[in-house]
């Protein structure tokens, strides 16, 4: 009997050991930490929840627009603008989508259209992309898509209300209301106009607005945007230079590109040298020398 | 005596038997929006329900894809030799998905769990028709719904997907449809571990860049005060810590929408500390990864080998500034 009873204590023994030490299938945490918690009762679903964000946006527009399939269309964000506006539709969005910018600007500017937390314990709040921001640059974006199905709505364009919202502090709409007058009212702003409108933006917000500019610009404008570019690398954040800096190649500067990069060589020892291994990489990528000039 | 060794053998034999499979983790159930059986989704799915081995291939499964999807959106710091950058972008990647939605995008249950008041559409109607019609869009109307009703579902093995908050957030980085139903929504993103993983890691760089770009804008992240002649207080910078920087684009990208709370982790006085505390329990787990990761509410995950070794490297690195990354590499070339 103890032959069999020894082995079996074995067995025992490293079965028990095994269970302490090996991962457990299930079991319940004493700590929680993450951030899903049990759902609250009664339970929202998440169209209640949206809807309810937008029903806030919506009541300040009008009524005729926030009816029919039109709105449902523009709020139907898997529809890209290119593919929504077509030629036969063009005035009807146009007339809408320009109706709609200046309620929801108006409300945006206020009090963001009604937007809120979700309670004490919510701490997120983006206020560079609420639900209205969004609303507003799809409308924005179908404005523009329907001014390059229909050239002929450039004269219903409300120019002074894109001016303002191309300066209005929103990246979003910055950028978005820049491309529409460097695209349709260039007879009348100037490429300079236009940078000097880019100068509270920073980071990405500018490097976006730049490449736009930098589309169908000439010779000319080209010295100009190289120019804004310099004083950029000569004087602006680590973030702006950098944003400016990945999108330097695709705004087809030329010679001008290479010619105002030693400016960046300031951040091989100044506060943010964080960044001189990103700066080399993508200076190098325009100028191969850009490294030995620096030194 | 006998009976003693047949009981030692039958005490055995059920002990290898909950090793292989387990009781449902209730917890869950109520943290769940079920899928419509009919709609295929893409990724690795949590089975409560299953053994250990299963549920260890699914955590491997799961971290082969963040650290693929993280290295894919910190490719420029690692090719300009950033190495230390690179290497905090990788540990944020693994640390959020743990801190947001425990480590699950979809679950597989085999019960009666759909919870009525969550997939039900009834609720709607408090809203206008206007709107109940523009948002029904996304989860109820399609033609093969996301969220059917549960008296439309006709079986017992569901796929569900985690759901956070008041149920506004959604899927394993708990992006919140109320700020991103243009795109994540929209587009359907939902319904791929690996989209969701693109989204929330892209919406983390948002954060990351600026911040580290600007670094020394950030008091708690790379400025320190010395006194220096009579008494006046001179500007000094300190050494970064990376893992600061983690949890700084943490609380202000990602937890409170905005960078310009990128230093709330470090004020004694916000009123989000715990969540801070949360998140910085979940990033010190992470960062004392030895082979097993331990999940709150959900339990613990052996990593296979391989995976385990990438996982080692990375959150050896970014502790100690060095580049080992024979297995990582291994890991990505897969």
């Amino acid at each position: 009997m103890k032959k069999v009873l020894l082995p079996l204590l074995i067995v025992i023994v490293v079965a028990g050991a095994w269970w302490n030490f090996s991962p457990r299938s299930s079991f319940t945490a004493p700590e929680v930490t993450s951030e899903v918690t049990p759902a609250p009762t009664p339970m929202k679903s998440p169209e209640e929840i949206v809807a309810a964000d937008y029903e806030k946006i919506a009541k300040h527009l009008s009524a005729r627009n926030t009816s029919g399939d039109e709105w449902k269309q523009i709020n139907n964000y898997s529809l890209t603008p290119e593919a929504l506006v077509t030629n036969a539709n063009a005035k009807t969005y146009f007339k809408t989508a320009q109706s709609n910018v200046p309620d929801i600007f108006s409300c945006l500017k206020k009090d963001f259209c009604g937007m809120e937390t979700r309670g004490e314990d919510d701490a997120y709040f983006d206020d560079q992309k609420t639900p209205a921001h969004i609303l507003l640059n799809r409308n924005l974006k179908i404005m523009k898509e329907s001014l390059k199905k229909d050239g002929s709505l450039k004269s219903e364009v409300d120019w002074d209300l894109m001016k303002e919202l191309a300066t209005s502090g929103s990246d979003m709409l910055s950028v978005e209301a820049l491309d529409i007058i460097r695209e349709f009212d260039s007879e009348s702003m100037k490429t300079d106009e236009l940078i000097k409108m880019t100068q509270d933006l920073q980071g990405q917000a500018k490097a976006d607005a730049l490449l736009r500019l930098s589309k169908k610009s000439n010779s000319t404008d080209k010295i100009l945007l190289a120019s804004e570019i310099e004083e950029i690398f000569a004087q602006k954040d680590g973030n702006t230079v950098i944003s400016v800096l990945e999108k330097l190649r695709n705004m087809s500067l030329g010679a001008n590109a290479s010619r105002i990069l030693f400016h960046l060589c300031r951040f091989k020892e100044n506060e943010d040298k964080q960044n001189w291994p990103t700066i080399k990489f993508l200076a190098s990528k325009v100028n191969n020398e850009f490294e030995k000039n620096c030194n | 005596m006998t009976k003693t060794i047949l009981g030692t053998i039958t005490a055995l034999a059920l002990l290898s038997t909950s090793a292989m499979s387990a009781d449902r983790n209730t917890s869950l159930d109520r943290m769940m929006y079920t899928i419509n059986p009919a709609v295929s989704v893409s990724g690795p799915v949590y089975r409560d329900q299953s053994d250990a081995t299963t549920k260890n291939a699914y955590a491997t499964d799961l971290v082969r894809i963040i650290l693929k999807e993280a290295d894919r959106q910190a490719a420029q710091y690692r090719d300009a030799g950033d190495m230390k950058a690179y290497y905090a972008v990788l540990t944020m990647a693994l640390t959020v998905p743990m801190q947001e939605g425990l480590y699950i995008q979809y679950r597989g249950v085999d019960a009666d769990v759909c919870n009525s008041a969550a997939n039900s559409g009834d609720l709607l109607k408090k809203g206008s028709a206007t709107t109940y019609g523009i948002f029904n869009q996304y989860f109820k109307t399609a033609e093969t719904p996301f969220f059917p009703n549960c008296e439309d579902i006709n079986t017992n093995k569901l796929t569900q997907i985690i759901r956070g908050g008041d149920g506004s957030d959604l899927s394993i980085m708990q992006v919140s449809i109320r700020w991103h139903f243009d795109d994540f929504l929209a587009l359907k993103k939902y319904e791929s571990v690996e989209k969701t993983l693109q989204y929330g890691v892209s919406h983390l760089m948002k954060g990351f860049n600026p911040v580290y770009r600007n670094i020394s804008a950030y008091e708690c992240l790379a400025n320190g005060k010395k006194s220096g002649f009579f008494g006046k207080k001179a500007k000094v910078l300190k050494e970064l810590s990376y893992t600061d920087l983690i949890r700084g684009v943490w609380a202000g990208q990602y937890n409170s929408g905005s960078i310009t709370k990128t230093c709330r982790f470090a004020d004694p006085n916000s009123p989000y500390k715990n969540h801070d505390k949360g998140f910085e329990r979940n990033l010190n787990k992470i960062l004392a990864f030895n082979g097993v990761l331990a999940v709150d509410m959900v339990g613990n995950f052996k990593l296979d080998s391989d995976v385990a070794a990438a996982f080692k490297e990375v959150v050896g690195n970014v502790q100690n500034g060095t580049n080992n990354n024979t297995a990582l590499k291994a890991v990505l070339s897969k």
